[in-house]
Formats: structure tokens, C-alpha cells, sequence
């Protein structure tokens, strides 16, 4: 019986000095995740705003692919929604943001994470990407497969076509969600 | 995303071991008879179900409310760990025939990568506790699947004549690759034509 | 005092973890689509087995034999999870590059077989020679499948940016030609068998001669 007491106390130390080991370097490391992040979506945003200012946040709920929105304005003036959208993609969820004018044409988007096949969904991240989505969703519709793409811009998303599938669809769906907004505000 | 679609992801389009390669130590190891594959694939669906759902439950009713997430590594291999041994006693207190077929496999699952591989896209994708539970199941039989298809052709090439260099773990190899070739045929797009996603 | 070199040299070839043992396959298939991903898994399997290794021979004849699993288990655990926040902190490129298989080091066949295997009987001093020599051999394993598949795959071979380079080297030829599947798993596995066939007869080869 004084054995077991004794190897569970062995444990508990080995288990003790390791969770203080693991708080120790949480402590340190934790900040510095929290900041990046921080700034991370702080430059998304400047990114997409497309020189407008950047409003307050909003948390939106029961849309499928929109998660929250910040109105963009000039001088008073509503300017349009950056929107924050998530998708489902080849391997987990993505977030992105994407700005869109009171009439749910799509300015500017950008990725914010994702977990897809490095090399093949990655290419996403690259800033050539989005602009195949630009200026749509408006007179153009957003487009959802690559049959509504040019042949040579079909080529350059070959082999990550779920991808781009999930990225358009949530790019459609915030612009029907700013278009159900009614525009002007 | 629906229980069908959940399904449809883990056994074919993100098959553990054809795609994602979790659980790839088993099987090779274990894929020299199909009896053998069997027993492994139904011990490692039956750990990755329990597994999924019970460290679902410690993830958001224990470690979230107390803001350790960054635990998350530590205790899921240690409940993986003590998981394991429960069930061997309690297999082997219910049924010892059941016991008598899965006994020798259990042991291993402990570092199969394929349980702790679940249980960390469970929360890194943030499903439910019943999406989880799917999850689960059926990452547990797409590993079960791939095994036993694995050892069927194993058996075949056993009676090929094959060259000395390419025997065992080489010639296993290729035929797993030329395996995933044609998993390849399941695309996440079935999902979006099945209108699942 | 005299160190070992034997215990070094012998996971870079002979007992190379990859391509003679044949362990911790998951990461070396599943993350090596890119050179840049094959480092950062190295450096990140370099540290865990390095201080498990240490740890283990250190507390060798504190931890009691009949509860050593347990005890290798939370060591371990917690280094992993330690190189996890610190990558996720300073290198979040990479992080988000390996993603589960970052966390998967723990069930890494190679850590947990080198404890048992070494560290739990050898001296402080062998057992560190031996975690940096299978690190190496693992490393190269990793490595070599990584630059071939990506090489072949995409015609690319990425490194890490550094000034006006982005990192990135372009090949001639094989950018504009790539074979798609060697990136992807059918790839890795077909490459896997072909390489293991080599190990194989090279092997033969010399115990023949």
C-alpha cells in the first residue's frame, strides 16, 4: 500500500513540475500570440477598408456564412460593410474578411486562417487570389465554379478548386447578406 | 455541417490513413492478415468513439471554464492513456471472448496518432459533442476500411513473385500509394454536389 | 572523459529512424508538401527528444519502473506542448503549416521508443548524443522526402524569407511541368515505398560484400 502512495506522489511531482513548466511558458508566450493576432486582423482590416473609416463592430447572428460587420463611412457618410465571413474548406474552417459597397459589390478580401493542404489552398493567401472576386456581386455575380471564370484563371486555381469553392460561397453569401440590409443606412 | 457530410469526410475524403497519414505505424504493422485487421480496426473505432466524446466533454467542461486550453496536449494523451487500460479491464470483466480478440491490440492504440489525431480536430474544428461523436466513429472506420483492404492485398502479394528489394514493407508502401490514388476519387466537391455543405 | 561518438553516428545511418526503423511516419508524410514545414518539424522533434532524453536518464532511478509509461507520457507531453506555444509565438508561419501534426509529436513512435529503448538505461551524456543523432537521421529522412516531393510537385523548393528573398526558390523547368500528385498523399506514399526499396538494397548489398 506505501508503494502505490509512493508512486502516485512520484507522479504528482513529475505532473506538478511539469503544469508549473507549461504555466511558465504560457505566461510568456500568450501575450505575444494574443498581440499578433491582434494586429493581424487590425491589418486585415486596413487592408480591406479601401481608405475608408473603420467602425464599430457588430456580432451577427443566424447567417450562415457571415460572423460579424463593421460599417465602413466617409465623412458621416455610410460607405459600405466589411464583413467577417467563414466557410468551410478542405480541411476545417476559414475565416476571411472582405469589404463591400452599400449595394454588395465586393471591394477587397482577405484571409484571416485556415488549415488547407499547404501548397494547394495556400495559394489563397496570395494577393492575386481575391482579385478574381473583385467588383462582383453586384451586375456580375460572385463566381462559384470555375466554369464562370476565364480559362486561364481556371487554370491557376487547378487543384484547389474546394477551396475556392468555400471562399465564394461566403463572398456570395455576404453579399446577399449587405444586399438584405437594404443599402442605404 | 450535417452528420452525412461528417461521415462522408472521415471515411472517404479525409481518410486517417490514406490521406491524412494518422495512424500509418498499425497499418503497416498490422496489416499482414485480414483476421489481424479486423481486430485492430475494430479496437481503434471503438477508441476513437469513446476518445472523441469523453475528451470533448473534459476540453469544454473542464479545461475552457479554467482557462488552461494549453493543456489541451498533455491531458488528452493522458485520458487517451487511462482510457485504454479501462477498457482492456472492463472488456476483459464483460466479455473475455471479446477480450480474447482484442486484448493484444489495445496496448497499442495509445500512441496510434489516429485517436489523439481526432480528438485534436475535434476542437481545432469545433464541433459539438454529436458531431464529435461522428467524428469519431467515423475516422475509426475509415481507418478500419483502409486496414482491411490493406491486408486483403497484402495476403494477395504474399503468393506474387515480387523482387527482393521491393518484399514487405516497400511493396506495402506502393500499393497503399496506389490505394490513395484512387481515394483520390472522393473529392470535397462531392460533398458541395451532394448539396451536404 | 571520453564521449561516445558511436552513439551519434548511429541514428544518422545505420538505424536511421526513417528509412531502417521505419517510426514516426506521420509527420514525415504528412507535413513534408514543403521544405520550410520538413525544418520546422525537425527543429521541433530535435527539442522534444533532446530534453526527453535528458530528463528520462536524468530521473532513470527516480521513476519507478511498473509506473514509467505514465511518467514518459507527461514529460513528454508538456515539451511538446512547450515547443507548441513557443512556435505558435515566434515562428506562426510555421505553426500554422503543421498544424495537428504538430501536437501529434507526442505519439511520435520515435520519442516514446527512445526513452524506453535508451535514455531509461544509459547515461545523461549517451542518451543526449543519441536523441541529437536520431534527430539528425530524422531530420534527414524528412528533409530529403520533402525537397523531392516538393521538387517534383510544385517545381519549388520553399525555405524561410530572409531580407529581399522570399524564400522561395523557383526551379527551371520543373515549375512550369510540375506533377501535381507527388504533392498530394498518393505521393508521399508511392515515394515512401520507392525510397524504402532503396534503403532496402543497399542494405542487402552490403551485408553481401
Amino acid at each position: 500500500m506505501t508503494k502505490n502512495i509512493r508512486y502516485a506522489l512520484i507522479l504528482l511531482a513529475i505532473c506538478g513540475v511539469a503544469v508549473f513548466f507549461l504555466a511558465l511558458t504560457n505566461s510568456i508566450t500568450a501575450p505575444v500570440i494574443e498581440e499578433m493576432d491582434h494586429q493581424n486582423r487590425l491589418k486585415a482590416l486596413e487592408a480591406v477598408s479601401g481608405g475608408f473609416e473603420i467602425g464599430e463592430q457588430e456580432v451577427v447572428d443566424g447567417q450562415p456564412y457571415v460572423t460579424y460587420r463593421i460599417d465602413l463611412s466617409e465623412g458621416g457618410n455610410a460607405a459600405g460593410w466589411i464583413l467577417g465571413l467563414k466557410s468551410a474548406g478542405y480541411g476545417g474552417e476559414m475565416t476571411l474578411v472582405a469589404s463591400y459597397t452599400p449595394d454588395g459589390v465586393m471591394q477587397y478580401a482577405q484571409l484571416l486562417g485556415h488549415s488547407e493542404t499547404p501548397g494547394l489552398g495556400k495559394k489563397a493567401e496570395e494577393s492575386w487570389y481575391m482579385e478574381k472576386f473583385k467588383n462582383t456581386g453586384g451586375q456580375q455575380p460572385v463566381p462559384t465554379s470555375k466554369a464562370m471564370l476565364s480559362a486561364d484563371d481556371a487554370q491557376a486555381i487547378s487543384g484547389s478548386s474546394v477551396t475556392f469553392t468555400a471562399i465564394a460561397r461566403a463572398i456570395a453569401g455576404g453579399s446577399d447578406y449587405v444586399k438584405s440590409l437594404g443599402g442605404a443606412q | 455541417m450535417s452528420y452525412i457530410a461528417i461521415l462522408l469526410t472521415f471515411i472517404f475524403i479525409n481518410n486517417f490513413i490514406l490521406v491524412q497519414f494518422l495512424g500509418l505505424c498499425p497499418f503497416i504493422g498490422v496489416s499482414k492478415s485480414s483476421a489481424n485487421a479486423i481486430g485492430m480496426g475494430a479496437s481503434v473505432t471503438f477508441v476513437t468513439t469513446v476518445a472523441s466524446v469523453v475528451t470533448w466533454a473534459i476540453y469544454y467542461f473542464l479545461l475552457v471554464p479554467m482557462h488552461l486550453e494549453y493543456l489541451q496536449t498533455l491531458t488528452f494523451i493522458l485520458v487517451i492513456a487511462s482510457l485504454v487500460q479501462l477498457l482492456e479491464m472492463v472488456i476483459q470483466k464483460i466479455s473475455p471472448a471479446l477480450y480474447q480478440a482484442l486484448g493484444i491490440y489495445l496496448p497499442l492504440i495509445t500512441t496510434n496518432c489516429a485517436v489523439l489525431g481526432i480528438a485534436i480536430i475535434n476542437i481545432t474544428n469545433t464541433y459539438n459533442v454529436m458531431e464529435s461523436f461522428t467524428a469519431g466513429f467515423a475516422a475509426g472506420a475509415g481507418f478500419t476500411l483502409a486496414i482491411v483492404l490493406m491486408s486483403n492485398i497484402r495476403e494477395k502479394l504474399d503468393l506474387m513473385p515480387v523482387r527482393r528489394a521491393y518484399r514487405g514493407m516497400p511493396i506495402a508502401f506502393i500499393s497503399a500509394g496506389l490505394m490513395a490514388l484512387s481515394f483520390m476519387a472522393f473529392d470535397k466537391s462531392l460533398l458541395t454536389n451532394l448539396h451536404l455543405v | 572523459m571520453k564521449l561516445n561518438w558511436n552513439e551519434l553516428t548511429k541514428g544518422i545511418f545505420k538505424e536511421n529512424p526513417v528509412f531502417i526503423i521505419v517510426l514516426g511516419l506521420c509527420p514525415v508524410l504528412g507535413v513534408s508538401t514543403q521544405v520550410s514545414n520538413a525544418i520546422g518539424m525537425s527543429a521541433g522533434v530535435l527539442f522534444v527528444l533532446l530534453f526527453s532524453n535528458l530528463l528520462i536518464s536524468a530521473l532513470r532511478n527516480f521513476i519507478p519502473a511498473s509506473i514509467h509509461i505514465p511518467a514518459y507520457i507527461v514529460i513528454i507531453a508538456s515539451l511538446v506542448t512547450i515547443t507548441e506555444m513557443v512556435m505558435h509565438a515566434f515562428v506562426p508561419a510555421v505553426y500554422s503549416a503543421l498544424g495537428v501534426y504538430l501536437p501529434l509529436i507526442v505519439v511520435n513512435c520515435i520519442i516514446l521508443g527512445r526513452a524506453e529503448a535508451f535514455a531509461a538505461r544509459n547515461t545523461v551524456i549517451d542518451s543526449i548524443l543519441d536523441a541529437i543523432g536520431m534527430s539528425i537521421g530524422f531530420a534527414l529522412g524528412l528533409t530529403l522526402i520533402a525537397v523531392i516531393r516538393e521538387l517534383l510537385g510544385n517545381g519549388t523548393i520553399t525555405l524561410f524569407a530572409m531580407g529581399g528573398f522570399d524564400g522561395v526558390i523557383r526551379v527551371p523547368w520543373f515549375y512550369n511541368n510540375p506533377m501535381r500528385v507527388m504533392s498530394l498523399a498518393p505521393g508521399a506514399l508511392l515515394l515512401m515505398g520507392y525510397l524504402k526499396a532503396f534503403f532496402d538494397w543497399k542494405g542487402a548489398r552490403k551485408k553481401e560484400a
